[in-house]
């Protein structure tokens, strides 16, 4: 398909003043007698025909930059983007298309009667626009839930009613992502509507892939899809849709500090012949909300103490359980206290051969998809009588953060297609995460124009959450992204960092700098630089904005 | 008019009707019907320069996307209806021939016959009558040969009483 002439109107004049002085100059070569000043011949002949020859040598160019690697990388925003998929096709890639975030909103109503959401209703949550694909009916008995689209209508603790459903992001992009109780509000509320918000974090939004994201990932699509070096591992996600998306990966192996598991030979040596594949899916992990049974374990004087659990396949590499609360709770927020957080290795009745964990040690299975969890809390706010240690149970809804397809990325590892003949060891892990909260002042002049705050601080997660595995977080980089959107004469205070790492053994570690928070190296808990990535919520981004006030001289 | 002699450049005639003496009505055309002129004329000498020299007072600046600097402002004080007496077309076109002096000798070599390098370009007369301009324009090539045109143009914002200029030679 031949490639449209570009309008005339946005041609650069330096190239259509150069075209002008060459074709007169050849004009006047092959017909001296022809005069090309200002008359007929140069406002008829001379000029139209520049404008069109520099439109046609505009795409010449363009066609020529894109059939390069070296052109382009040099010009990736004006390749073509037709002749470089056609060009990186040669190596096996495939440009990633754009897709809209997904996700399921709760909506709470004031009355138990049947609750009717048509297809492609409209609902509105931060900015986005979301439809729905099917019809959804609320009831409220559950002996009529009949079909896939039908919810039960849960009585919540303040007598309100609740129900989930899907929807689906209007517009393709990574601002359909909104978070996890983001008010996601209907165009047309259904009777008796309350309130209602994302249950948990929407995924899978995402942007058509750029030009020069496109050409980042060529090393990829030259490489062997095997488990072999860390540029053939990256060649084997690119390979599967599930995987072609992940935000940044790390190997962990033979030689590197951090590898624990090769050490457990009676022999105080490393034996090589594994590799823990150190996957960070999602720029930030998921926020799930679970609803469990809890057990009642004991009465204390702070409250009851109460245990949930998570077995291997509910939760695969979960890092926490940020909130525990009742279920159905209305107008709380943060967390029952947590008590204990155990983790366990679990390989049992598994499809494949598991990787060689040591279960006593958590460095070498937390945050893979071979732990389960047991979380101990006390609960003050359900009275205790009455209850029966281990036997009596109760709900509660649990909020749960994790990176995604860790699991799934497990199993196709260890298919005995894929998996190295020789050892083929590969244990799939979540980053060891840093949970980073930013604060700094913003001086503005005294007439300039506030940018939106909410704006900013998105814009700054994202470019951080897309870091990978940067060793450490600089407070150059978050201050020179703040003030890409400050107006001119602005002025940043001294960017505050605080860093929470929760290492695999569960205990903190605090970092706390205004000039940079750095992976301290403590291979023997699997934190090093290789192994950590910083994860900050936009609203863990405080930027307090201040006017400069005038002075009198 | 010029004779061409085979060695001068040409450009193509645009305007049709000009006698060589005495006043006569310009058609803005590059054909003649076969009946009254031929098409397609060339043109050369103090004609030539007379040419460009209306194309280039006429062009209004900044039409040209890339050519910005080609053109003077006459015509957009025109349209802009910032000419309402004499006075202000006389201003006008001063400013406009400030351009002029600048644009056509640019484009100029230097090698051309003295007869087609402009030399000047000065406003005669000027009255205003009716909404309409009525210039008088006399053009002075290097060589020092003349062309006279009378140029009426439609005004804006006219005003009620017919206005003259008369510029001293």
């Amino acid at each position: 398909m031949p490639l449209p002439l570009p309008s005339f109107t946005d041609l650069d004049p330096v190239e259509v003043d150069a075209m002008l002085e060459e074709a007169a100059e050849r004009l006047q070569e092959d017909n001296p007698r022809l005069d090309l000043k200002r008359g007929p011949n140069h406002d008829l002949l001379l000029y139209p025909g520049s404008i069109y020859a520099t439109a046609v040598r505009t795409i010449g160019e363009t066609v020529q930059q894109s059939q390069t690697f070296i052109g382009i990388r040099a010009n990736p925003t004006t390749a073509d983007e037709a002749t470089v998929d056609g060009l990186l096709s040669n190596y096996r890639l495939v440009r990633q298309t754009g897709a809209p975030a997904r996700g399921q909103v709760v909506l709470v109503v004031s009355s138990p009667s049947t609750v009717v959401i048509g297809a492609n209703a409209r609902f509105n949550g931060n900015g986005q626009a979301f439809i729905t694909e099917s019809v959804f009916t609320a009831k409220v008995d559950a002996a009529n839930i009949l079909g896939e689209t039908d919810r039960l209508l849960r009585e919540q603790s303040d007598g309100s009613y609740a129900f989930e459903f899907e929807v689906v992001a209007v517009e393709e992009g990574p601002s359909g992502n909104v978070a996890k109780d983001t008010p996601v509000v209907p165009e047309s509320p259904p009777a008796a509507y309350v309130r209602s918000y994302a249950a948990s974090d929407f995924t899978g939004g995402r942007d058509v892939e750029t030009n020069a994201d496109y050409m980042a990932r060529m090393d990829e699509g030259q490489a062997a899809r095997i488990p072999g070096n860390p540029t053939n591992m990256s060649a084997m996600l690119m390979e599967e849709d599930a995987f072609d998306d992940f935000v940044a990966t790390s190997i962990v192996g033979a030689g590197d500090s951090a590898m624990l598991r090769d050490r457990q030979s009676l022999f105080p040596i490393a034996t090589g012949g594994k590799v823990d594949w150190v996957i960070r899916a999602t720029a930030l992990p998921q926020r799930t909300l679970v609803t469990k049974t809890a057990v009642f374990v004991e009465d204390t004087s702070a409250g009851g103490v109460w245990r949930i659990s998570f077995d291997r396949d509910e939760a695969p590499g979960m890092y926490e359980a940020r909130s525990i609360l009742p279920a159905g709770s209305v107008g709380l927020s943060g967390t029952l206290a947590i008590s204990s957080d155990t983790r366990v290795v679990d390989v049992t009745d598994l499809t494949y051969k598991a990787p060689t964990m040591d279960a006593a040690d958590p460095n070498q299975f937390v945050y893979t998809p071979f732990q389960s969890a047991v979380i101990e809390f006390v609960d003050y706010l359900t009275p205790t009588s009455g209850l029966v240690p281990l036997e009596s149970t109760g709900s509660y809804d649990v909020e749960v953060v994790a990176q995604p397809q860790l699991a799934q990325l497990q199993a196709f590892i260890q298919h005995r297609s894929r998996r190295a003949a020789g050892s083929g060891d590969v244990l799939v892990r979540a980053p060891v995460p840093c949970f980073v909260a930013v604060s700094v002042t913003a001086t503005l002049p005294e007439t300039a124009v506030q940018p939106d705050d909410e704006t900013v601080r998105n814009e700054v997660a994202v470019q951080i959450n897309n870091l990978g595995f940067p060793g450490s977080l600089s407070a150059s980089t978050v201050s020179n992204l703040i003030y890409e959107w400050l107006p001119a004469g602005s002025t940043l205070s001294p960017v505050d960092l605080l860093g929470k790492i929760r290492r695999p053994d569960g205990s903190l570690e605090w970092l706390h700098s205004n000039s940079e928070l750095k992976v301290p190296d403590r291979p023997e808990m699997f934190t090093t630089a290789n192994t950590v990535c910083f994860y900050v919520e936009p609203d863990d981004i405080e930027i307090s904005w201040q006017r400069k006030t005038a002075t009198l001289r | 008019m010029t004779l061409d002699d085979g060695t001068r450049q040409l450009d193509i005639l645009a305007f049709y009707g000009a006698n060589p003496t005495g006043p006569s009505r310009l058609r803005q055309t590059l054909a003649e019907p076969t009946a009254t002129g031929s098409s397609g004329m060339a043109v050369t000498g103090i004609q030539k320069v007379a040419q460009r020299a209306y194309v280039e007072l006429f062009t209004p600046k900044g039409s040209l996307q890339y050519l910005p600097d080609r053109g003077t402002n006459f015509i957009n004080d025109l349209q802009a209806g910032r000419i309402r007496s004499a006075v202000d077309v006389a201003q006008s076109f001063e400013s406009a021939r400030v351009d002029m002096a600048r644009n056509l000798p640019a484009e100029e070599t230097g090698l051309e016959p003295a007869d087609e390098q402009y030399g000047d370009m000065r406003l005669v007369s000027v009255t205003l009558d009716s909404g309409v301009v009525n210039m008088r324009i006399i053009l002075m090539s290097a060589a020092g040969t003349t062309f006279e045109f009378i140029e009426p143009l439609p005004q804006v914002n006219t005003g009620s009483t017919p206005q003259s200029f008369i510029s001293e030679e």
